[in-house]
């Protein structure tokens, strides 16, 4: 689970320029990584994202799987998803 | 603001390390045109770039050091004061200000009004005060120690470890990175602007810059906060972009009221890269080089001040937007010797005015 407020705050044109008022950093995202943040701010999950992950783009789960733990990594990186603690863990 | 006004402005160098002054004009410039504002640039010296600028002043006085005296500046006000009766003085560099604090009521008493603080509060943002102050204020700052000697600030970084930054009392920081580096800057600074210099903890991570314009009793009547994106070799952004960090707006804020500041501050920070902590490094007395910046878009600090002296209320300027940044872009100017000459030789010049004073052969 991840924490979106500060990637909610992010402001993002169509093109995948990014700008966080809160900091003045600018960011380019590619239109893939633009398309997730917008599933995120919209209150998707980790699994709903992998899903329209393979469904529109013909990537095996597992390259999915590899891709969005990078880009989940390089958000966090820059301090616009936060990493929460697992609630719990199953037996 | 439709009386005619006279405004009288220091720091007019806007070379490598530009003064305020010449952003100060720029910003009155923005809400008065030249019918209804006589701007009087007070130099140091004939060098000053803005003089000869069209954006600039339309006279220009030498004006004495503050190290000259307090009677000296106040001989050459009242010399300026015979041919353009000064509404509104502001003074734009460190030095000035605590004469200009202890000439108020001889000022006042000509009818030429400023807006300063209190000369307690103006001491409580020293350098040398910046830990107490810090403290409390309920924030984080580089330990620094005043040093005397070189011996001082050799031991003084040691104590901190390298690198440190060592600091004028007035201006200038540097960064060094050891006995050597530390050493060279020391003599440097104390030879420019005299001892004690400031033997400051380094910290790493961006800096942050917050300018108001406080009402002196611990509100403000406009503020705007950036990140700088440049940094010159001397530490000066020579370009920042315009953010809002609520948890640094309210740090400053509460620098601001604590001070009870009355007049133009800019409060600087730096957020340690490692902990995110935002951390007081600066507390400046006076408008920044970068206060015509924040005029581009609505929030016109220098105006407000007039505004405030004028009517005896301060206005409350809505909040600032981000998103907005700005690039310094230096030009070179063409100035005639001819200007240079009359500023040399009469201490004064008046923009399009023709004299005597042609300099050639003879």
């Amino acid at each position: 689970m991840h924490d979106t407020t500060a990637l909610k705050n992010l402001m993002i044109n169509d093109s995948g320029f990014g700008f966080d008022p809160s900091t003045g950093h600018t960011y380019n995202l590619s239109l893939s990584a633009l398309e997730i943040v917008r599933l995120l701010n919209n209150g998707a999950d980790e699994a709903e994202v992998l899903s329209f992950l393979t469904e529109v783009y013909d990537v095996e789960e597992r390259r999915a799987v590899h891709d969005l733990d990078a880009f989940f990594a390089t958000l966090c990186h820059y301090g616009l998803l936060v990493q929460q603690a697992d609630e719990g863990v199953e037996a | 603001m439709s009386t005619r006004l006279t405004v009288a402005v220091t720091g007019l160098h806007a070379g490598e390390n530009p003064q305020p002054g010449v952003g100060v004009i720029r910003s009155l410039r923005r809400r008065l045109d030249r019918d209804d504002l006589t701007v009087v640039g007070l130099v140091y010296d004939v060098l000053e770039s803005a003089s000869y600028t069209d954006e600039g002043p339309d006279v220009v006085f030498e004006f004495p050091y503050p190290s000259a005296g307090n009677d000296a500046m106040l001989a050459r006000l009242d010399y300026i004061m015979e041919r353009y009766p000064i509404d509104i003085l502001i003074p734009t560099l460190d030095a000035e200000i605590m004469p200009l604090i202890q000439l108020n009521g001889a000022l006042e008493e000509r009818g030429i009004r400023m807006l300063l603080p209190d000369a307690d509060a103006f001491k409580a943002r020293s350098k040398q005060k910046l830990e107490t102050l810090a403290e409390d204020c309920g924030c984080r700052t580089p330990k620094s120690i005043s040093v005397y000697d070189p011996q001082g600030a050799a031991e003084a970084a040691a104590e901190l470890g390298y690198p440190v930054i060592i600091k004028g009392q007035y201006y200038e920081a540097y960064k060094a990175v050891n006995q050597a580096d530390l050493l060279a800057h020391f003599h440097a600074i104390v030879n420019k602007w005299g001892a004690p210099a400031l033997v400051q903890e380094y910290i790493d991570g961006d800096e942050f810059n917050v300018i108001a314009v406080g009402d002196g009793e611990g509100g403000i009547g406009g503020y705007c906060t950036v990140r700088k994106t440049i940094v010159s070799e001397k530490g000066k952004g020579y370009g920042a972009i315009v953010i809002r960090d609520e948890t640094l707006n309210a740090i400053a804020l509460r620098i601001i009221k604590h001070l009870k500041w009355r007049g133009p501050i800019e409060v600087e920070f730096v957020q340690d890269r490692t902990s995110g902590e935002y951390c007081l490094i600066e507390v400046n007395p006076r408008f920044p080089a970068w206060v015509d910046f924040p005029s581009t878009f609505g929030h016109n600090l220098p105006a407000l001040l007039v505004e405030t002296l004028q009517t005896g209320t301060m206005p409350s300027l809505p909040d600032y937007p981000t998103g907005k940044f700005f690039l310094r872009h230096c030009v070179d100017i063409t100035c005639d010797i001819t200007d240079m000459g009359k500023l040399s030789a009469l201490g004064e010049w008046i923009r399009n005015e023709s004299t005597n004073e042609e300099v050639s052969h003879v």
